[in-house]
């Protein structure tokens, strides 16, 4: 079962097209990293699978089904999201932006609380954070919550968005390592968005490489690393160069 | 239904103690002394009477007398037969009556003085000029005249004067609480005065007579409705013949120049003509806290009464026009259309709708407040950063929810600012509504703008600026509880 599939799916931005017949399948619980330049339309596709954009032709299907936007919150329960920089509420803090979405559907205290304790184990954060304000909180710290937020409802797809890209390299490999070991205790289809070869090449079961809102190659490390593709060659190429 | 019923129960029982009796006064010196006068007569037998007084000028005073608001007031019978019937020709005491009659609407006998439009000069320069008539200018064409603005303006003025009297000179014109310094320091030598101003024997001015009849007669009167009370009609009718020009001088002059209340004044003046017994016991004078902290407290009533009224329908309202941003347009550019009205414009604007009193005054403040509130509310739901108003939605949440945990919370130091705002612009402006009888500070304001009385003018103004500035500190207070520091903007 593939938990998310784009079929012939075009989406523009004004008179901009910027995902050009885009078809892929994401396989259940498994790390696919999205991989391109800035512009290069990976963002939309988050936004394409909880909804928050509509398709101008194609489908988009989530567990195998259509999207109804009319009836997307409860889809949206099921998918995670966190995204890049400080996008968690200024004016709550790090206990009630957690457990937000567990108030909203409401949980009783006590299925919040056992919800809590597993995240916080997860990501590593202290309990005294809980009274902290977003402010007062380092990027990786926030990161962090972000995550938790976002994993509240135990959903079946996570989509992060860039989600690791202000942090110090120390921080974002610790985070990586993070979810892997989460992925491997309470595994789920996560969809990752990065333009860092390094990341994807640390965290992806597959990768999909995009250029102008169109699809340049699909597979496993290896497939990438060995590829003939021209653009993928060269984007490789260049960041292994700048690495050095 | 309960509502219905306390309405009924009001308007029987005020129906039945036909005893309190509303009387106004123009807002001016002579319109109050002649206002306690009538009052403390009232009083005398055994009426309770509610001093409507600074109800502002002629039209607000007559709006308010056939709206039923007061019962009577003091009124001039040429501004009766000029401003108020606009009537051509001049008319006779009978002949106003029957015009009134028609209208439902009357006067009493004339109380004797005529304070009229005159022209005055120093004693010195009538001797030294040989003036007595208005005739007499012509002669002098070297004269420096400085008039009123009003006077040089109006059909009764300077502009069919200088016809009639075919007079050479050209006025300046001035405004007239200065143009007895003026006088007093020979920078002018004629102005225009009423004939019964206190300050006409305090500078030695002799008026000039008018010989040829030009200035109509301003004969003060008590004006009602027909329907008043003929007890009523009577007790004001023992005033007729009572008030001589200079008499009404020499109260005038003990107002501004010896410093003695109007109720003072005017009580001596009953006493001295027999109309009463004793002084009313109740009117003593007060000290400046006691005449302060009533007017003090009725200013924050009206102010936060509107403010309130304000805050309820704008900031739902500013959070409407952000869900239906199509809206945001029009409502702001009417909100803001209010906003250039006037205040004192506004508040005119509300006497037909409401009358005068309280509820106008309250009225014209609420709209005044709706625009800082309104356009604070919509800028901040609109102005909430666009990736989180995105992640909130992104997570699952609904738009209510978004708007209810994100979006009005994220507001609210923004909503605060604009209801700070308005509350400052309300205080300020409702020092104007005491124009239409609402009371407040804005009472000594109006009535030390009248009597060019600074200390009054200071009682108004000095405590209506510290309760800005306190509101000021309250809401800064209020702003520390409810917007968490870690919202606080650096």
């Amino acid at each position: 079962m593939h938990p998310v599939i784009f079929e012939n799916t075009d989406k523009y931005y004004a008179d901009k097209k910027v995902l050009d017949n885009v078809s892929f399948s994401m396989e259940e619980n498994k790390i696919s990293v999205i991989l391109g330049r800035s512009g290069s339309g990976k963002s939309t596709i988050l936004k394409l699978i909880n909804g928050l954009l509509k398709p101008d032709s194609g489908t988009v299907k989530v567990f195998g089904e259509k999207i109804i936007h009319s009836d997307i919150y409860e889809l949206r329960k099921q998918i995670g999201y966190s995204v890049q920089g400080t996008s968690l509420f200024p004016h709550m803090n790090v206990y009630e932006n957690i457990t937000l979405l567990g108030r909203l559907n409401k949980w009783n205290k006590e299925k919040i609380s056992d919800r809590l304790d597993i995240l916080l184990k997860f990501v590593d954060l202290p309990e005294k954070f809980l009274k902290k304000y977003p402010a007062e909180l380092s990027g990786g710290e926030q990161q962090r919550v972000g995550i938790c937020r976002a994993m509240m409802l135990n959903p079946k797809i996570f989509l992060l968005d860039e989600a690791f890209g202000a942090l110090d390299p120390t921080t974002k490999s610790e985070i990586h390592s993070e979810l892997l070991r989460i992925q491997s205790i309470e595994p789920r289809t996560i969809v990752i968005v990065t333009h860092d070869l390094q990341e994807a090449f640390k965290l992806a079961d597959r990768i999909i490489i995009i250029e102008k809102g169109v699809i340049r190659q699909t597979g496993v490390r290896e497939e990438i690393l060995n590829s003939e593709i021209e653009f993928v060659k060269y984007f490789i190429r260049s960041q292994i160069e700048f690495l050095k | 239904m309960k509502n219905i019923l306390i309405i009924l129960i009001l308007i029987i029982s005020s129906a039945a103690n036909g005893q309190t009796i509303r009387v106004g006064a123009k807002h001016f010196n002579e319109g109050y002394i002649l206002s306690e006068i009538l009052s403390q007569l009232l009083e005398n037998e055994g009426y309770r009477v509610e001093r409507k007084f600074n109800l502002g000028g002629t039209l607000v005073c007559y709006q308010a007398l056939i709206n039923k608001e007061i019962d009577l007031y003091p009124e001039y019978t040429g501004t009766i037969s000029e401003a108020i019937l606009k009537l051509k020709s001049r008319q006779t005491y009978e002949e106003l009556r029957n015009k009134l009659n028609e209208q439902e609407l009357d006067i009493s006998g004339e109380f004797g003085f005529n304070n009229t439009y005159a022209l005055a000069v120093t004693d010195s320069t009538a001797e030294i000029k040989d003036l007595k008539n208005i005739s007499d200018l012509k002669l002098h064409p070297e004269l420096k005249l400085g008039l009123s603005h009003e006077f040089l303006n109006r059909e009764d003025g300077w502009k069919n004067l200088s016809k009639v009297y075919d007079l050479p000179q050209k006025p300046a014109g001035l405004e007239h609480g200065l143009a007895y310094k003026a006088l007093e320091d020979k920078q002018i030598e004629l102005t225009d005065v009423y004939s019964t101003d206190g300050e006409i024997p305090k500078y030695n001015l002799k008026i000039l007579e008018d010989d040829k009849n030009f200035f109509p007669v301003y004969s003060a009167v008590t004006f009602y409705n027909i329907g008043v009370e003929s007890k009523i009609k009577e007790i004001s009718g023992r005033l007729t013949g009572k008030i001589s020009e200079s008499e009404m001088q020499e109260m005038n002059e003990q107002v501004l120049y010896e410093n003695k209340t109007f109720a003072e004044v005017a009580g001596n003046f009953l006493l001295k003509k027999d109309l009463i017994k004793k002084l009313n016991p109740e009117i003593k004078d007060q000290s400046i806290w006691q005449q302060i902290l009533p007017k003090l407290f009725q200013h924050l009533k009206i102010t936060s009464i509107a403010l309130f009224f304000s805050v309820i329908i704008a900031v739902p309202l500013g959070i409407l026009i952000y869900i239906y941003s199509y809206l945001s347009k029009p409502v702001l550019y009417v909100a803001g259309l209010l906003q250039t009205i006037p205040s004192i414009a506004l508040l005119a604007f509300m006497i037909p709708l409401f009358g005068i009193g309280v509820v106008p005054a309250i009225a014209a403040l609420f709209l005044y407040g709706l625009l800082p509130i309104l356009r604070n509310t919509a800028a901040a739901l609109f102005s909430v950063d666009p990736l989180l108003k995105e992640v909130a939605s992104g997570i699952g949440l609904t738009n209510f929810q978004k708007l209810r945990y994100v979006e009005i919370p994220l507001s609210v130091p923004t909503v605060i600012a604009g209801i700070r705002t308005s509350a400052v612009i309300c205080i300020g402006t409702a020092t104007l509504a005491a124009f239409i009888g609402a009371g407040g500070l804005g009472e000594f304001i109006v009535t030390g703008l009248a009597l060019n009385n600074t200390k009054l003018i200071l009682m108004g103004a000095v405590p209506a600026a510290l309760l800005a500035i306190l509101t000021e500190l309250f809401f800064e207070m209020t702003e520390k509880i409810l917007v968490p520091k870690h919202l606080v903007k650096k």
